[in-house]
């Protein structure tokens, strides 16, 4: 039990920070396949089935545009941050800093706690 | 089925799921990133039919994927589901519960057929249903259409009564069961004396139901009276208020279904007009004890501080 709870908790926490770590690496142009193997790399696995509906829908809210691009190799669809894409980059990065500056210290003073 | 075949369908079932405007391109970009992934996969596997499972497989159900595309419509808001369930299987209790009183009052043995009544009250299970999935749906919409402002306090559900309030009931309960002792009395009362004969015959009880089951509803009707004499007299309800309460009206609504379920007037057309009356109180006597209970599982709760 504590272990299926384990696993579904871990999976809304990653659920929350996902959209913050695809935008922090669409500063420059970069295709699914490569975007999903660039958070892999930095450790933040995302599912295939979750992460091309997400980028659909960053660029339908206007947070994201696209191109399809082939110049290199095979014609592949690249995403890029819009300008209202980095603003709400910079504001979440703000956002995410005092969430784990707050959660750091609750940690901290829960580990007090128990000592 | 080959691997491209296999890419080919899974793409197909999630663009199906998708508005035309982006069926095409979704299409191209899922078809290329799946093949990327095997590739990848293909790499430590023997057979890229392997790959492609495993792939796809990763990718999840293809209506999950496709509903990942777009904001979820939400029909139902979830907050409401348990409200719906318990309203969906209460009014169903209902449905069948008049189903079953219908059959009784329409039909006596050997014609009656319980089963039957069931299966015909199903369409209006299934109404019951849709309208209360409309009605949730239309709320929901209502909703996020016009975001509720602040939460409005409502009484609280106490265990104090309105004494001036139960004694009026009281009376009038009184008064309804002396006249339901001597119906012929009570339309000589009424009437000055001047009903016609007939209405008298109309109003002559069944000798069988004088016999058993008449004293029986009678002996109920005096024992619930008391008990709301009692608590008039405590001036609020206590636990053994709402224990007594519940099991006495359960009996009530069952004897009153046996009651229903054999001749209680003479004539036809007031044996038939008063069992339809009887069978409308036990329903709505029915939901009154629902209401009940859960008012005392929130005074219970609220009162376990």
């Amino acid at each position: 039990m504590v272990g299926d709870a384990h696993e579904k908790l871990e999976l809304e926490l990653r659920r929350g920070v996902v959209v913050l770590a695809v935008l922090s690496r669409l500063g420059t142009l970069r295709y699914g396949y490569e975007l999903r193997q660039s958070l892999i790399a930095a450790g933040m696995p995302i599912e295939e089935g979750t992460l091309y509906p997400l980028l659909r829908r960053l660029e339908s809210q206007g947070v994201l545009t696209s191109e399809w691009r082939g110049t290199q190799g095979p014609n592949r669809r690249y995403y890029v941050l819009s300008d209202a894409g980095r603003d709400l980059l910079a504001r979440l990065t703000t956002t995410w800093h005092g969430i784990t500056k707050a959660m750091d210290d609750i940690l901290g003073e829960g580990g007090r706690d128990d000592g | 089925m080959t691997a491209d075949e296999m890419i080919d369908g899974y793409v197909a079932e999630v663009v199906l799921l998708l508005p035309q405007r982006q069926r095409a391109d979704v299409a191209r970009e899922l078809r290329d990133a799946i093949a990327e992934e095997v590739s990848d996969a293909a790499e430590t596997r023997s057979a890229r039919d392997e790959a492609v499972t495993a792939v796809l497989g990763g990718f999840g159900r293809p209506a999950d994927v496709a509903a990942r595309y777009r904001a979820p419509i939400v029909v139902i808001d979830p907050s409401d589901s348990r409200r719906l369930f318990t309203l969906a299987l209460g009014g169903a209790a209902l449905i069948l519960i008049g189903a079953v009183l219908g059959e009784l009052i329409d039909h006596v043995p050997p014609q009656r057929d319980l089963d039957a009544a069931v299966d015909q009250a199903t369409p209006w299970l299934f109404g019951w249903l849709g309208v209360l999935a409309a009605w949730f749906a239309i709320t929901a919409w209502w909703r996020r259409r016009r975001p509720a402002t602040a939460w409005k306090p409502r009484p609280m559900p106490t265990d104090r009564i309105s004494r001036p309030g139960r004694v009026a009931a009281l009376v009038s309960y009184i008064a309804g069961t002396v006249a339901l002792v001597d119906p012929p009395a009570m339309l000589h009362l009424f009437s000055g004396g001047n009903a016609a004969p007939a209405a008298y015959d109309a109003l002559a009880y069944d000798s069988d139901f004088l016999a058993v089951r008449g004293p029986i509803v009678l002996g109920l009707l005096v024992l619930t009276l008391a008990l709301q004499a009692v608590v008039i007299v405590q001036g609020r309800l206590l636990p053994w208020n709402h224990t007594t309460d519940l099991t006495l009206g359960l009996i009530l609504c069952a004897v009153l279904t046996w009651v229903v379920s054999e001749p209680v007037f003479v004539t036809g057309p007031a044996d038939r007009t008063a069992k339809e009356i009887v069978a409308l109180l036990i329903l709505i006597s029915l939901v009154d004890l629902a209401f009940s209970l859960r008012r005392h599982r929130v005074r219970q709760a609220l009162s376990s501080r």
